[in-house]
């Protein structure tokens, strides 16, 4: 039975991580922290209209870092104002900065990231303790955090498991198969009990899932592979690493492949990982 | 003029000496856990260092120091063995210590205590209630790493009967399904400890899997002394370790340790597996 290192990453477009150690380098709890009730009740700009802007700039194509970290400066001035935290605009808040805390190059800016988006998805929940979407970001940006930090990694497993499979029994999808994706990359990275909850056989399983909900969405595809390769090492089934390898051609390396329409920033990221994984196997 | 150097030397000397038992004596820290994939250097050092900076502050004039952490016995064992990294205390695991204990010189100085647990119970847990000893059907297990722990003391075979098949795997869950999903070579029953046990009762596939034969109540992890190298450090250890869970800092690293403190061990508990050890 094999299993790689859990060096964890993240998702948005979705898939959680974290770095699980057996002895895991701290035991802090994932903050909960949310939007103090001393902001403005209403502001000399449009606040809300702020905050519509801030999603637009995150909707805008071709999707930049540049881009994404405008609409994170205007959710941040939106949200001081109080007549501008709508649930909606949380929510998108929280994905904002869940985006950066995947893809930014810098790990100062992804943690602080991470942070403010659980601010924003905390106070989210506290709108609505059932808001699938905040529930969603909630549990990917404390993967982050616990990604970037590992003292929060146990907490996060915890958030991770406790969120995604309150949304799986929901069958509630969000970025094409966001939940079984995030959930199903934990399993199969994580140690199994007594140290934590990973599973290769529910991990690939959830994994599945997603590429169900998701068919073509190519991230969707780039971690089942990496689950066909796990699989293929622990069954001894060749035939499954071959799978990958095709999967991986086909919707991420080959010169056919391409990136969903306004996806390619995280299309480019998504075929390096193609390639680490490939590498990997030796 | 000789008398002045002389002089000299022995404020030197004196000099010297007081420097030496200012000085923190070093004493080298070794883990050794059966079983966990994940108990290396690169994965849990940063946490043993923690660990033996907590102990420096709590066993005054000791400056302890990890030599390494591993997962294998062999790898322990030559571990223990250097000379030139001398261990003067370890965390092993406890077949480990009923092995090696004399050769090596081991004391058992505190016993762990996972998941709050005072030592560990192993059972068999399969689609058929195992009642009897299992005779050769296959076991899946994460620690075929140490045998004789498995054979000797976890589950003893009644004289004449057939072994079973011990059968590793790192993620026990995962065994499980096997059996659930009748795959090929699936095991025939799971050995688990006690906090698996509790992930196969909440798991929607696994709770219909019975409880059967279960395992005398053995010692968890020793930590232990090598060869007397604590030497008067002893004492204050024993009390450190006794009390890790009576402050912040000491709470936070028995999560991390999967132990909330290290309480002395069970004497009679050690006399009765050292008996099964020693009679085969």
């Amino acid at each position: 039975m094999v299993r790689q290192r859990i060096a964890i990453s993240a998702i948005v477009g979705a898939v959680a991580c974290i770095s699980l150690l057996v002895f895991p380098p701290g035991c802090k709890q994932v903050p909960d922290t949310t939007l103090n009730n001393t902001g403005n009740g209403t502001a000399e700009f449009d606040a809300p209209g702020m905050a519509e802007d801030a999603e637009n700039a995150f909707n805008e194509t071709p999707r930049t870092l540049e881009r994404v970290r405008i609409s994170a400066s205007m959710y941040a001035k939106a949200l001081n104002v109080e007549e501008a935290r709508s649930y909606k605009h949380l929510w998108k808040a929280a994905r904002t900065a869940a985006w950066l805390a995947e893809y930014s190059p810098d790990d100062v800016e992804r943690e602080r990231l991470a942070r403010d988006g659980l601010t924003y998805a905390n106070t989210a929940l506290k709108k609505n303790a059932e808001g699938q979407e905040a529930l969603f970001y909630h549990a990917v940006l404390a993967g982050f955090l616990g990604d970037l930090d590992n003292s929060y990694g146990l907490d996060a497993v915890d958030k991770i498991e406790e969120s995604m499979n309150k949304l799986i029994e929901q069958d509630y999808d969000i970025a094409r198969g966001g939940p079984w994706r995030v959930y199903g990359t934990l399993q199969i990275r994580a140690p199994g009990p007594p140290v934590s909850i990973g599973s290769l056989r529910n991990g690939k399983k959830n994994l599945e899932k997603a590429l169900e909900k998701g068919p073509d969405w190519p991230e969707n595809h780039l971690y089942l592979a990496e689950a066909e390769f796990l699989w293929a090492t622990d069954k001894d089934k060749p035939e499954f690493a071959q799978q990958a390898q095709d999967r991986l051609d086909k919707w991420l390396l080959n010169d056919d492949a391409k990136a969903p329409a306004g996806y390619d920033f995280e299309f480019e990221h998504w075929q390096q990982l193609a390639r680490e994984l490939l590498n990997a196997q030796g | 003029m000789r008398r002045a150097l002389a002089i000299t030397s022995m404020i030197c000397l004196l000099f010297s000496v007081v420097l030496a038992q200012d000085k923190p004596e070093k004493l080298g820290l070794a883990v050794y856990k059966l079983g966990e994939r994940y108990a290396t250097d690169e994965q849990a050092g940063e946490t043993i260092d923690s660990f033996a900076d907590y102990l420096d502050k709590q066993v005054a004039g000791a400056d302890f120091h990890r030599v390494g952490v591993r997962n294998k016995p062999d790898d322990v064992l030559k571990l223990l063995k250097d000379a030139d990294k001398p261990v003067a205390v370890a965390i092993i695991s406890p077949g480990l210590y009923f092995k090696h204990g004399k050769d090596l010189k081991l004391t058992a100085i505190a016993e762990a205590t996972r998941g709050g647990n005072n030592g560990e119970r192993y059972a068999l847990v399969g689609p058929a209630e195992a009642k009897e000893y299992p005779s050769g059907k296959k076991i899946a297990t994460s620690m075929t790493a140490d045998l004789d722990w498995l054979n000797k003391a976890v589950l003893r075979a009644p004289e004449g009967a057939k072994p079973v098949e011990w059968v590793q795997y790192d993620n026990l869950l995962d065994a499980g399904y096997e059996i659930i999903d009748e795959e090929d070579d699936a095991p025939d029953f799971v050995l688990v400890d006690r906090i698996t046990l509790e992930f196969f009762e909440k798991d929607s596939d696994l709770n219909g899997f019975k409880k059967g034969l279960e395992s005398d109540l053995l010692p968890q992890d020793f930590v232990v002394e090598v060869d007397g190298r604590l030497g008067k450090k002893a004492d204050g250890l024993k009390k450190a370790l006794g009390a890790l869970n009576e402050s912040d800092e000491g709470k936070k690293l028995g999560e991390q340790l999967q132990s909330p403190r290290f309480p002395a061990p069970d004497e009679a508990r050690i006399k009765k597996v050292q008996a099964w050890y020693d009679s085969e």
